[in-house]
């Protein structure tokens, strides 16, 4: 019998620990093989370069957990960048202004997503591919399809260094801190992962779980506002079919990679999600170190896609298990 | 003891569109007491519970607490009444802390973990339990589950709780202790209803005994005066229909063997044989067991021991067959009609043929449309199903006709053997004799058929032999001309 337990923690612990045992092998890999990739200079560039998709990635966990998706993230982010450079180079708006004006977008794309989840009844899936495209279009339309060069400030902005550390690796971090203390110790917090285990239980209970639905899209397209305004800092260029560009999907795969459930229910921003990005990041920092073909990073990523799903299917083949022996 | 709570529950009446499931119900309750609330099913119990949990309201009565009316139009309401529902399966948020199951619904601003857990476990050790509120919820065994649902109704001042059956998943163990969590409950003042299947459970733990029949009370006394053969005619009531003088028809050959079934704790090691040419019911109390045997059988379940063998008449005699190919030799009417019966949106014919599509092949590649049609009609015709034509949608059938297409699609499959799982349930009186019916010709034509009802009046009708099933093991077998009432109530309870 204590063979027993013993044997099932073994593996639980290995499915629980699979991504920090396999970063690490990562690193212990690129390491040898490439003198960079411990180098301070790398890791602060590989922090900064994630910075943005830690930020999609921790809006996504939120959605996620009430068991719903958000593919228009990508697209926010790009709209809301769109935005803020431009009412920076049009209407001379200070860059602390037009990030207020950034996130306000971003959020306001995230009230019209879960309107249509939450009012209309349109399924999450849909209602924020539909979101995708649209929003899409319309970051096209308002650059005139051209790239447009940043204003100097963000360039001060980007070039800003705290302790050696650009402010967007601060940026990221305190909002991943901030999210995942409003998930775990606030009554937002816990009914967020109520709604997402069991929602009819939720409502018999009397949570609204329309309105934390909603406040969750609204959160995820804020965060999506400034992720994209991000992006636009680390090219230095806004790229309207470039910004934010497969941003959700990558997010998604951050998410399930920290153990994010698909189904809902369970899930977290730090560690999970953070070690999520970190991974996907070192990964692609490898890749570079080594000199690897640029052609093979899309084939890379959708390994590590797969890779999320297979340590989400077995954990979610564990947990089930484990009820069915009850 | 602080102030004592009563619960008045005056002419309550509710009907459901074609049944009056609550005829003029009146029950007072007092804190302190346990209440037993038994029945067969359908006579009334959940929807008596449902009404005071606020899942719907009465149609017709009132509700006083303490005197006062009361309009319980939600759950939430409920709760504010001080009214708790502690449910069969309970109803949990499995990934979060027991202490955050406890009082989720209550939160607001900041959380307090520390306040949360002691919340918690004062309640826990209210119930005498020592379970550590900072336990995942999908952690604990179901026993302990249901304690916690418990905590959650005494947390938000819960004075009256429903049980509803909440024995039925439970090892004996854990019965004892949610038994005695519920004495200790009533000592303290509560006012407890306690819904079960089994008599023992109820003579063991109430004080008061309420036996509900058809929507009425027809019972409400001291448990303890109360003989066991009082409560048992009156569940079932009335005298039982005379059985068609059908002659005992013999059998010889057996055709399906089932050897020592067991699928988690039901079935429980189940053995039968079932004979060419016989009707075999299986009957037992809901819980029993009964669709998880059919399950098991037929391959949807894991089945963890067991072997089945079928006759499949090729001379070789029994030969054991894997579960997963049971479906090639069998046919199954789920008990769940809208769920996995039939495929609604598809028109009948469609529907009619499609477990057998092998067999309607025009060349290799593609499907004869005109013989699905042609058989479909010709089945039609014999089962009689009322339908404007083969291609109207199954949805818009009446359920005796859905029923009726379902039996079909089985019989133009021609399997070895029939499993029907309460086959009319919820159909017309006239269909339900149409459909008793074709189940004895599809006997007298060779087949086999595995019925699973809970109405007594049905098995005697069209069985040969009944098995009796209790909390997954088979306890009894009668004979066709020994199936009556009493007997099978007192071998199944």
């Amino acid at each position: 019998m204590k063979l027993k337990t013993k044997q099932i923690s073994v593996k639980d612990f290995l499915i629980k620990y699979a991504l920090f045992i396999l970063i690490i092998a990562l690193w212990i890999v690129y390491g040898i093989n490439s003198p960079h990739f411990f180098t301070i200079k790398n890791l602060r560039s590989l922090l900064t370069n994630a910075a943005p998709l830690l930020i999609y990635a921790t809006g996504m966990t939120y959605i996620l957990i009430l068991g719903e998706i958000d593919l228009s993230v990508g697209s926010v982010g790009a709209v809301a960048s769109a935005a803020w450079i431009l009412s920076m180079t049009k209407l001379d708006v200070p860059l602390a202004a037009a990030f207020l004006i950034a996130l306000l977008i971003g959020a306001a794309c995230g009230l019209l997503t879960g309107f249509m989840v939450v009012k209309l009844r349109i399924n999450a899936f849909m209602a924020s591919l539909g979101m995708q495209f649209i929003l899409r279009g319309i970051c096209y339309l308002s650059a005139d399809g051209e790239q447009i060069l940043t204003p100097k400030d963000v360039h001060t902005f980007a070039n800003y260094r705290l302790l050696t550390l650009s402010p967007l690796i601060y940026i990221s971090l305190s909002i991943a801190a901030i999210m995942m203390l409003i998930y775990k110790y606030t009554a937002f917090g816990r009914k967020i992962q109520a709604c997402g285990c069991n929602r009819e239980a939720a409502k018999t209970i009397g949570i609204n779980v329309d309105r934390i639905k909603w406040s969750a899209f609204i959160i995820s397209g804020m965060l999506a506002g400034l992720a994209g305004s991000l992006q636009c800092v680390n090219f230095g260029i806004l790229l309207p079919g470039s910004i934010g560009e497969g941003s959700e999907f990558l997010a998604i795969t951050a998410c399930v990679l920290g153990g994010t459930s698909l189904m809902g229910g369970t899930g977290s921003i730090i560690p999970g999600t953070l070690i999520g990005v970190i991974f996907y990041y070192s990964i692609e920092n490898g890749l570079g170190l080594l000199g690897a073909n640029v052609y093979l990073y899309p084939i890379v990523r959708g390994i590590v896609i797969y890779l999320a799903m297979v340590t989400d299917s077995l954990k979610f083949s564990v947990g089930r298990r484990k009820s069915k022996g009850l | 003891m602080a102030e004592q709570i009563t619960l008045e529950i005056k002419n309550i009446s509710k009907s459901f569109p074609g049944v009056r499931a609550l005829d003029h119900v009146s029950i007072e309750a007092r804190g302190g007491e346990i209440i037993g609330l038994i029945g067969v099913n359908g006579a009334g119990k959940s929807t008596l519970m449902n009404i005071l949990g606020g899942v719907f309201p009465q149609t017709e009565g009132e509700i006083r607490i303490n005197g006062q009316e009361i309009q319980i139009k939600s759950p939430q309401d409920a709760e504010k009444y001080g009214i708790g529902f502690i449910h069969q399966e309970p109803v949990m948020f499995q990934y979060m802390t027991v202490a955050e199951n406890i009082s989720v619904s209550r939160l607001h601003g900041k959380v307090n973990y520390k306040e949360l857990n002691a919340a918690a476990r004062k309640h826990l050790e209210q119930m005498n339990c020592d379970i550590d509120p900072r336990k995942r919820v999908a952690d604990l065994p179901i026993g302990e589950r249901q304690m916690v649902e418990i905590a959650r109704a005494l947390s938000s001042g819960g004075k009256i709780l429903l049980f509803d059956e909440p024995t039925a998943s439970f090892t004996d163990k854990e019965k004892q202790r949610l038994f005695e969590v519920i004495r200790e409950l009533k000592k303290a003042g509560s006012c407890i209803f306690f819904i079960s299947h089994f008599l023992d459970e109820v003579e063991e733990l109430t004080d008061r005994t309420i036996v509900l029949r058809d929507g009425k009370v027809v019972i409400n006394g001291k448990t303890a005066d109360i003989s066991r053969k009082d409560i048992l005619r009156n569940m079932i009531g009335g005298e039982m229909a005379k059985v068609d003088n059908e002659e005992e028809r013999k059998f010889e050959k057996v055709l399906m063997r089932v050897d020592n079934l067991t699928a988690g704790d039901k079935p429980d090691h189940v053995s039968f044989d079932l004979y060419e040419g016989e009707v075999l019911g299986i009957w037992g109390l809901m819980g029993a067991g009964r669709t998880e045997i059919l399950r098991a059988l037929y391959g949807l379940d894991k089945a963890d021991e067991g072997t089945v063998s079928l006759d499949l008449g090729d001379g070789r005699g029994l030969q054991a067959i894997p579960f997963a190919r049971m479906s090639e030799y069998c046919g199954y009417v789920t008990e769940a009609r809208h769920d996995d019966g039939c495929l609604l949106p598809w028109s009948v014919w469609e529907n009619m043929s499609a477990p057998n599509l092998k067999n309607y092949k025009r060349n290799r590649l593609f499907l004869d449309f005109n013989r699905q049609k042609e058989e479909s009609r010709v089945y039609c015709k014999r089962l009689n199903v009322k339908t404007p034509s083969v291609f109207t949608k199954v949805s818009t059938l009446s359920g005796g006709n859905q029923q009726k297409v379902i039996m079909a699609k089985w019989l133009m499959k021609k399997p070895k053997v029939f499993f029907i799982d309460e086959p009319t349930r919820g159909v017309d009186v006239g269909a339900k004799a149409e459909i008793q019916r074709m189940v004895r010709e599809l006997a007298a034509q060779g087949s086999s058929c595995l019925v699973v009802s809970s109405e007594i009046e049905e098995l005697s009708a069209v069985c040969d032999r009944v098995v009796i099933l209790n909390r997954g093991r088979l306890t009894g077998e009668l004979l066709k001309k020994e199936i009556d009432k009493d007997t099978l109530m007192h071998l199944c309870v």
